[in-house]
């Protein structure tokens, strides 16, 4: 009995109500916290921590401390606001009207380069609240040709903004990421130069930079090319670019 | 000159500069609570005001709460979610926009506002690393105060209210909605799973069944090792202590001669392929659903799992090719 529940496979369980939930669509919240109090209380963790180990609460309340910085966003949110009541989406249709030669998957290309220069340089930013909201994706929007793709084209932008921020920031060396894997490396015995770390990371840089741009052409040619047939499905029919 | 700008340095670095910005994302969530509370027409009003309350309550004062009373605000917080209390559905009044009626004349300047936030961040974080500070602190500084100045310009631009900015701020927030949560849930889950040892076993089982002395076999353990405990606490730098010293080390870089960097740094991005796929990396592949106003939750990793699926053999390539050019 002791031996079959200490089967160390059972940590896994919360693993599965986390896959299952998320699969299932289930409210993430209520998933999350469910799946960790469950690995929690397998690991035998106490709900409240005492000195010589911490609980499940103490846990959670750190981590949500700790990490507010990511939600910092929250400060921009009202300008942003603002600045869409002031007819940002029209005006950014009139820019991108006067701008020829801006296609969709330029745009994006042109987004995810621009991310993972900022990469390269340090700058690591909440760029979905920064450029994707307020900036990018009203540009997206406004060179479709009908408003149908709209949604596509928006998770596009924010797909753009992943790829150039995640493989980008690599090139940086003091970035946090080659930081720590010089620090792991040198625990491990293999001290490693950051210098080389960011160079080693260009190929990678390189090959996500060429498979989202075949993506981002692929897409605009699928919302070019049927314009006829996805205006029957569009809900707000004025097309901004000629507002 | 030079002493001014070590000051910045220093001030920007001060930790009571970002408790300062976490102070004021309080109180404007207190102030959202109080405009909740004080809506009649919303059904549920008070929980939802409760919720935006604490959530603020969090944010002002987490540094001085005991860990595990935050840890119960957070529970509770999950219980309105769970009730229902926070959905945007529950609330029709909201379904009257504001904006349409409020544009009389489109003009250039709401762009002000939009381009003042990256701009004040990189005036700042460029500043900041002149002065010799951190680059990436001063981004984060300049983006809480991005957001200030730009409020401040679209209310001389726009010539708007401060109750108008804090219903724009109020209703971008909560379209967003309970998604706020999840980015630092999820941390404390990747946390929880790492204390209750899922990655080790991870690499314990993968250890077992590599075959001993092929590199493509080892690669591939280390690599997918990556890839799937990443997509399970949703970050690759809390993936990459674990799974590096379990396989990456034993089985790739110690007994095929590569070059440690190169094998450490695929290992990384191997895990930003997982990242991509997965709802467990909430800021960057749920958190834009809510901020984009996008119909399906996963339409974002819908978009970027074929990336990854493209990406994720090319690491093998690039080690191959270094492999072979040794």
């Amino acid at each position: 009995m002791e031996t079959w529940l200490g089967w160390p496979v059972w940590k896994l369980l919360g693993v599965g109500v986390l896959v299952v939930g998320l699969a299932r669509r289930w409210p993430t919240g209520p998933v999350v916290l469910s799946a960790g109090g469950l690995t929690a209380w397998l690991a035998g963790m106490p709900l409240v921590g005492h000195q010589t180990q911490p609980g499940m609460l103490d846990t959670l309340g750190k981590a949500f401390v700790e990490n507010r910085v990511i939600t910092l966003y929250l400060l921009t949110l009202p300008a942003v606001g603002l600045a869409e009541r002031m007819g940002l989406h029209t005006t950014m249709g009139r820019l991108m009207g006067r701008l020829t030669g801006v296609s969709l998957a330029r745009l994006l290309i042109g987004f995810q380069m621009a991310r993972v220069a900022m990469g390269a340089l340090g700058l690591r930013l909440q760029g979905h609240v920064t450029f994707g909201r307020p900036i990018v994706a009203p540009m997206a929007t406004a060179v479709l040709p009908s408003p149908a793709g709209e949604g596509a084209a928006k998770a596009a932008v924010a797909a753009a903004e992943n790829y150039g921020n995640f493989f980008g920031q690599n090139l940086f060396p003091a970035s946090a990421g080659c930081l720590l894997v010089a620090g792991v490396m040198k625990g491990a015995g293999y001290p490693v130069d950051v210098v080389r770390l960011a160079l080693y990371a260009i190929p990678i840089v390189a090959v996500s930079l060429g498979v989202a741009a075949v993506q981002f052409v692929w897409l605009e040619r699928q919302l070019g090319q049927r314009p006829d047939e996805t205006a029957d499905h569009a809900t707000a029919p004025q097309d901004t670019r000629h507002g | 000159m030079a002493e001014g700008t070590s000051v910045l340095a220093r001030l920007v670095g001060h930790p009571a500069t970002l408790e300062a910005a976490f102070a004021l994302i309080g109180a404007l969530l207190w102030g959202y609570a109080v405009q909740i509370a004080c809506d009649c027409r919303r059904a549920r009003r008070m929980l939802a005001a409760a919720y935006w309350f604490t959530l603020g309550l969090l944010f002002g004062f987490g540094a001085w709460l005991p860990h595990w009373v935050a840890g119960l605000l957070v529970v509770g917080l999950v219980a309105v979610e769970a009730a229902g209390g926070v959905r945007t559905q529950a609330t029709p009044a909201q379904a009257i926009p504001a904006p349409s009626g409020e544009i009389s004349a489109p003009g250039w300047r709401a762009l002000w506002p939009v381009l003042t936030i990256p701009t004040v961040t990189f005036v700042l974080a460029g500043l900041t690393a002149l002065a010799g500070g951190e680059v990436g602190r001063g981004a984060v500084v300049g983006l809480a105060l991005g957001g200030l100045v730009a409020v401040g310009v679209a209310l001389v631009v726009g010539r708007f209210s401060w109750p108008t900015a804090l219903a724009a701020g109020r209703q971008l927030t909560e379209d967003i909605g309970p998604l706020h949560l999840l980015p630092q849930l999820l941390a404390s889950l990747g946390l929880l799973f790492t204390a209750a040892g899922v990655g080790t076993l991870l690499a314990d089982g993968v250890q077992r069944i590599v075959p001993p002395g092929s590199l493509p076999g080892a690669a591939v353990a280390y690599f997918l090792g990556m890839t799937l405990f990443t997509a399970l606490v949703g970050n690759s730098f809390a993936a990459f202590s674990v799974i590096t010293t379990g396989i990456g080390v034993p089985l790739v870089v110690a007994p095929f001669g590569l070059d440690p960097a190169l094998v450490a740094i695929l290992g990384l991005t191997a895990g930003s392929c997982g990242t991509l796929c997965t709802p467990m990396a909430a800021n960057f592949n749920l958190l834009p659903v809510g901020l984009y106003g996008l119909p399906d939750n996963y339409a974002v990793i819908r978009w970027q799992w074929r990336v990854a699926a493209v990406l994720w053999p090319s690491h093998l390539i690039v080690l191959g090719l270094f492999w072979l050019c040794r």
